[in-house]
């Protein structure tokens, strides 16, 4: 039986850096600083957790990274992005076997983010009708509305057809509109 | 099939984003959110999900570009390495079993009770019929080539 040799491991070296991760640190830099915070609030307001947002948008980016799929423009790239991050808060999602992250955690978690009282309450209607839909429906309410994607980029983003895209907006605003209405006739 | 789409939907996404929603809308925009359900439930919605959005985009804090970029690079370097030593775990699992496979064999061979005078022969014509023996080492020869094999060629 043989160890690794030397030779393996400098073999191994170059590899790492410029054949293993596809793009270099200068235009992952360009692309990190246009979509990391938008990437990130997507992440956090999917999942709950500000934690769990931070090393979802690690993996986000390495999976990017290692990915050998040819991107025709920088849009597509962000498309691409946002669709592996969708997989993975489904992963999340499927491996906690819930459908919704707990409300009131979404501001607690994150003081940095924390709302003055309106706000807070905005935004617990908000979670509370938003954690009635699907998840398709979430992601694709929220990249439409927060995120002001089209149709063709929500399509590319969830990996759906855009008339798919069409009718769970329209399905997931009807349901979010009528659960909004009751949450403010309440308060 | 009831309409899903209402074509003044940018027409209201336009006023939320500009700030004119809901109260400084035009007559003409105003009056037709009233009658059309699917433009008064696009607004709310929207409305709600843009104020949330830049709300939280305000104080966000990320790790610098350069730390997630090392971070991946160190990642994909253990990878890397994980890769490289899978096959030789394998190989590594393989010839334990084979060895263990291999003490078995000869604990049931050797008779201890005439230690001095041991027969090879005898002793696998009494404990086990010559085809399965043949059939056993032919199995670790196929078994130990296999091994080999990962051990000596990259994936």
């Amino acid at each position: 039986m043989r160890d690794i040799t030397l030779s393996e491991l400098q073999r191994l070296e170059p590899q790492t850096a410029d054949d293993v991760l596809q793009m270099d640190p200068e235009t992952f830099s360009a692309l990190y600083e246009r979509t990391s915070r938008p990437l990130w609030v997507y992440l956090w307001r999917r999942t709950g957790d500000s934690q769990l947002a931070d090393d979802l948008l690690q993996e986000t980016y390495y999976r990017l990274l290692r990915s050998r799929a040819t991107h025709e423009s920088e849009a597509h790239r962000r498309n691409y992005l946002f669709r592996i991050a969708t997989n993975l808060v489904h992963d999340v999602f499927r491996r906690r076997h819930e459908h919704s992250p707990l409300p009131e955690e979404t501001a607690r978690e994150h003081p940095s983010v924390m709302p003055n009282v309106d706000e807070n309450r905005s935004r617990q209607d908000l979670d509370r009708a938003l954690s009635k839909l699907s998840l398709r429906q979430r992601d694709a309410l929220w990249l439409a509305y927060a995120e002001g994607s089209s149709h063709l980029e929500i399509a590319e983003k969830l990996g759906l057809k855009v008339g798919s895209v069409r009718l769970i907006l329209f399905r997931a605003r009807r349901k979010a509109a009528k659960l909004l209405r009751g949450g403010r006739s309440h308060s | 099939m009831s309409r899903v789409e209402c074509i003044r939907e940018q027409e209201v996404l336009d006023a939320i984003t500009s700030g004119r929603w809901p109260d400084r809308l035009s007559e003409d925009l105003s009056a037709h959110v009233a009658d059309c359900t699917i433009c008064a439930d696009l607004g709310l919605v929207a409305e709600s999900l843009s104020a949330d959005y830049q709300e939280s985009l305000k104080n966000v804090r990320v790790p610098s570009a350069g730390l997630v970029w090392w971070r991946a690079e160190l990642r994909a370097r253990q990878d890397a390495v994980q890769t490289v030593n899978r096959p030789i775990r394998w190989a590594q699992y393989i010839a334990a079993a084979c060895s263990l496979a291999a003490v078995v064999i000869l604990l049931r061979l050797v008779d201890f009770s005439s230690f001095g005078g041991f027969d090879l022969r005898g002793a696998i014509g009494h404990f086990l019929p010559i085809p399965i023996v043949y059939v056993t080492l032919g199995g670790l020869a196929v078994v130990l080539s296999v091994a080999a094999y990962f051990v000596l060629f990259d994936d």
